[in-house]
């Protein structure tokens, strides 16, 4: 084995900083090159300062910018913006960990309804209300640790929130559908807790910040005692699925939306 | 010229009054708030940052009427606001946290976000943590990541509360080399209850109290106001405005002297006792 020390002639550096070595003889000059001076600053006459500047921008792209997540991929995929998709993926309750204890929760209680009735009414009762908290989550309280200064920024606050409980209602009322037709039953009712859901939702992001948390706990609380009151009173799972309140649902995402809607067209009286 | 312009300035919150009739001028510079808790100056700041509005009152920021939607788009696009509880979520790099307020403030291009992002954070002084998660930061480089934010777009108008809050000595003298080269040419409102920062940093200084303005002017015109009020005693005098006891056993007073007592040369932090402290007559002031 050759142990005597070698350095970069003329050539062979001129070869190198213009990529005319094999990918071999290149290993060898890199391992070389990072612990020799000497030669680090022979190559150094025959690197294009220009393009080696790009080379490092390039280099500290790839480690600095931000890394992409399921989700963000998943909206890139789609077609959506890159800030866009950004601005969706860090929003709180998107986090994988929240989804995450959701899902399970919609799981455990489609395994119950599948071996007792009273599940089926568990299931109708946690459905709604997990999109209602998730949404207070995202935006109540001090949920968000940069509200306060994302409230200073141009972009339309409302824009953001309207974007992100978009994506929170469809990251937790698109797997509780699929659930919900594995319920057993008709499928029309299994799916009767989603007017009451969304309108949940849609309300609780009408609310000022400080009033998403209390309204969402208590709106949930609501339904989830109308579930079970109508289970212990009639025995049936899904007696609080009535077309009435189907209606007040309707009447309510629709006032809840009309209200989103002149906010976007009426900013002037909202500051955030 | 004018870069603030806030006259009459009311803003309660149900009962409290937490600006009163208070009225503001800036220039291009450092402008320092200082003030006692509850003096009105981050209800002042969340104003001029345009995530409040007042109650009532006339401001114009750089031109625009923050009431109006036209006017608040265009100060928000030339503002850096740091907020006194500036945070970011735990789980972010450095550098994710400052490119996602970018993004805010409209950077939409990523390349050319980037860049600017790494630009922020050199001024600071994080280029080299910038792939550290935000919590695994110190106290001090977390103030520093906030304030890189406010220097995104290179902003007109820089608004910080209470920036050097929480910092150790080295980190504030760190903070003060940045607000300060920040503040070169462009205009920083900034509180704080340090006089020493106010001292070393603002061209003007504002003294609040109970939501009002109490004093308005330069520092060495602020310190004026303390002249032949501050004497050195052995014995304490209960009369003054404010006392305290200094290492050699003797006695600081700030207030209206006694006749042949010892008297000291001033210092801001007389001034603003004087002004704002505890016993002062600032309604008298007014």
């Amino acid at each position: 084995m050759n142990t005597q020390p070698w350095h970069l002639d003329e050539s062979l550096a001129e070869r190198y900083a213009t990529g005319q070595t094999g990918q071999t003889l290149a290993a060898s000059v890199e391992q070389h090159l990072i612990g020799c001076r000497a030669c680090q600053g022979l190559l150094g006459r025959y690197v294009d300062a220009r393009r080696h500047d790009q080379v490092f921008t390039g280099v500290i792209e790839r480690i600095q910018a931000p890394r992409r997540g399921p989700v963000e991929r998943l909206l890139r995929s789609m077609g959506v913006a890159d800030s866009t998709a950004r601005l969706v993926a860090v929003t709180p309750s998107l986090r994988s960990s929240w989804i995450g204890g959701v899902l399970l929760v919609l799981v455990l209680a489609q395994i119950v309804a599948h071996s007792e009735p009273v599940g089926v009414a568990l299931y109708l009762a946690l459905a709604p209300v997990l999109p209602a908290i998730s949404v207070a989550a995202a935006f109540g309280g001090r949920a968000d640790p940069t509200r306060e200064m994302a409230s200073a920024s141009p972009y339309p606050m409302l824009q953001l929130l309207i974007l992100r409980t978009v994506a929170v209602v469809g990251a937790t009322v698109l797997p509780a559908m699929a659930l919900a037709l594995l319920l057993p039953g008709s499928t029309w009712l299994s799916l009767g807790w989603l007017l009451p859901s969304l309108a949940l939702a849609a309300f609780i992001i009408t609310l000022p910040d400080q009033l998403a948390v209390p309204a969402a706990g208590t709106l949930s609380a609501a339904w989830m005692g109308m579930v079970s009151t109508g289970w212990l009173r009639h025995s049936d799972p899904y007696a609080a699925v009535t077309p009435a309140i189907q209606f007040v649902s309707l009447v309510a995402l629709t006032f809840a939306l009309v209200v989103l809607l002149v906010r976007t067209t009426h900013p002037q009286r909202r500051i955030v | 010229m004018t870069t603030i312009d806030a006259r009459d300035v009311v803003h309660t919150y149900g009962r409290v009054r937490a600006l009163d009739g208070l009225n503001l001028v800036t220039d291009v510079g450092v402008t320092g708030l200082l003030g006692p808790n509850g003096a009105g100056k981050t209800t002042l700041l969340r104003a001029l940052a345009t995530v409040s509005s007042p109650n009532s009152g006339h401001v114009r920021i750089l031109g625009h009427d923050p009431a109006d939607i036209d006017g608040r788009l265009a100060i928000r696009r030339t503002l850096g606001y740091l907020p006194q509880d500036a945070g970011f979520p735990r789980g972010f790099s450095a550098f994710e946290a400052i490119d996602y307020l970018a993004i805010l403030k409209e950077h939409i291009r990523a390349s050319a976000r980037h860049d600017e992002v790494r630009r922020v954070l050199a001024l600071v002084g994080l280029q080299d943590v910038s792939t550290k998660k935000v919590r695994t930061l110190s106290g001090g480089m977390r103030r520093r990541l906030a304030l890189a934010q406010t220097l995104l777009g290179h902003p007109d108008l820089l608004v910080l509360d209470e920036p050097t809050v929480g910092l150790d000595p080295e980190q504030r003298i760190r903070f003060r080399e940045i607000i300060s080269e920040a503040g070169v040419g462009r205009t920083v409102v900034l509180s704080t209850h340090q006089t020493e920062d106010v001292a070393a940093l603002c061209s003007h200084v504002v003294v609040m109290d109970h939501g009002r303005s109490v004093f308005a002017g330069t520092v060495p015109e602020l310190v004026a106001q303390a002249r032949d009020r501050v004497w050195v005693d052995d014995q304490r005098d209960d009369r003054a405005n404010a006392v305290y006891r200094l290492g050699d056993g003797s006695y600081h007073h700030i207030g209206d002297p006694p006749a042949g007592v010892q008297l000291v040369k001033p210092t801001i932090e007389d001034a603003y006792l004087l002004l704002a402290g505890p016993g002062s007559d600032a309604s008298a002031v007014v």
